[in-house]
């Protein structure tokens, strides 16, 4: 008789997993070994009940009053696409991260006092939540030369995604306030257009590279890496160029 | 310029949307939580944890449900979540302290496991609580929930020898618990 195979091997074969002429020696074995064969039996008779057991249970109460509750007073709101959170919503560091670079980025653009600007409040003052900004021209419609209202996907951000989006749209929204400034406020040169662009494709570059650490295999987050560090190299050599993502 | 706010969106029959939105996930919840509670409750072996996962679960189900593409079955899908719920949190407990499972654990798990599930082999339920937790969830995922090595490692973030040995090794504790 040859010399026994490992447990292992043992493991392998009740689960069906070694190649086929692997099977045929082992089995070969086994029609040999009495040992061998009756310890391959305990394996598969395990497998078997394991696999049987009850596929649900019930809970000692209905959970769902609890969770109902839970849900309305969550909302649904945008789903963790990049970041995973783990549960009870404890937010991972790269989210943190994420969802401070877009307030910070939000209040940059409300910082800058464009005429009557000002930052609005969500109805719940109580709410840590970075409310929408609409900037409208003069006619009162989100008119001017490369004003972009920012509404839609305002408020806290619940994804990575959404938060780098929401810099972006900061971005966009200060780039764009500005030029009209200069337009309406004579004097108001000193206002540098490309040093707000560059902080915000700082700040994006920043969250793209923190999520590329947490998560190294995220394509969303180094897709939004390279687009970010093109437009910087873009426009250090002075190409005009724009930020898609 | 001016900058504006826009008006919060009020629902005119008085109830809100997200109200309405809850009532038609109680479907979803009704035709799903026996399973993701099995796995919580075995993973876990606390039942009183075990409905906090449940409805950890399903929090997320529910704010992540529009990314649900059809790919899979929506049962399997939620299975999925359940099972990184409950990994996630059974990691940060072994980040905070090591827990051993005492015999009033194991008791009150027992019992908690006939009642929940009356057709169960307790003998079985009772040998897979007292394996250590690592090697307890590699058994449940792949001997109970039938997940294959590949998909277990990538869960767990571990190689698929090291899946395989913990199985192996949960195997054998259990042969040797079940055979006292």
């Amino acid at each position: 008789m040859r010399a026994h195979p490992s447990e292992a091997r043992l493991h392998d074969h009740a689960d069906q997993a070694l190649a086929p002429h692997e099977a045929a020696e082992l089995e070969r074995h086994l029609a040999e070994c009495a040992a061998c064969a009756a310890q391959v039996e305990r394996i598969r008779s395990l497998t078997t009940s394991l696999a049987a057991l009850a596929p649900g249970a019930e809970p000692a109460r209905d959970l769902w009053p609890a969770l109902a509750a839970r849900l309305e007073a969550e909302g649904r709101g945008e789903p963790a696409r990049v970041i995973d959170f783990p549960a009870h919503r404890r937010a991972a560091p790269a989210a943190v991260w994420l969802q401070r670079a877009a307030a910070a980025a939000v209040l940059f653009v409300g910082g800058i006092g464009v005429g009557r600007a000002t930052l609005a409040r969500a109805a719940d003052p109580s709410s840590p939540t970075i409310a929408p900004i609409v900037v409208s021209g003069p006619s009162g419609g989100a008119t001017g030369p490369g004003l972009t209202p920012a509404s839609n996907g305002g408020g806290t951000p619940r994804s990575a995604m959404q938060a780098a989006r929401q810099v972006q749209r900061a971005g966009t929204d200060y780039v764009a306030a500005v030029g009209a400034f200069a337009e309406l406020a004579p004097g108001a040169a000193e206002f540098d257009v490309q040093q707000g662009r560059d902080a915000t494709l700082s700040i994006i570059a920043g969250a793209a590279q923190e999520l590329l650490r947490v998560s190294p295999a995220d394509s969303a987050a180094a897709e939004l890496l390279r687009v970010v560090s093109a437009a910087r190299a873009a426009d250090a050599q002075g190409v005009a160029n724009e930020v898609h993502f | 310029l001016t900058v504006l706010s826009p008006p919060e969106p009020v629902a005119a029959s008085g109830t809100s949307p997200a109200r309405e939105d809850v009532g038609s996930f109680e479907e979803v919840y009704r035709a799903h939580y026996r399973r993701v509670y099995a796995l919580t409750l075995r993973m876990t072996c606390d039942p009183e944890k075990a409905e906090e996962l449940t409805q950890d679960v399903f929090v997320r189900v529910w704010q992540t449900l529009s990314t649900f593409r059809g790919e899979s079955a929506l049962s399997t899908w939620i299975h999925t979540v359940a099972v990184r719920t409950t990994l996630q949190h059974i990691r940060s407990e072994n980040r905070r302290e090591a827990r051993v499972m005492t015999t009033a654990d194991l008791t009150r798990y027992a019992a908690e496991a006939r009642r929940a599930m009356p057709e169960t082999r307790i003998d079985l339920e009772r040998a897979i609580a007292t394996l250590p937790p690592g090697a307890r969830s590699v058994l449940l995922l792949v001997d109970v929930e039938g997940y294959p090595y590949e998909d277990v490692a990538r869960l767990l973030g571990v190689t698929v020898g090291t899946v395989k040995s913990q199985l192996h090794r949960a195997r054998k504790l259990m042969m040797e618990a079940l055979e006292k």
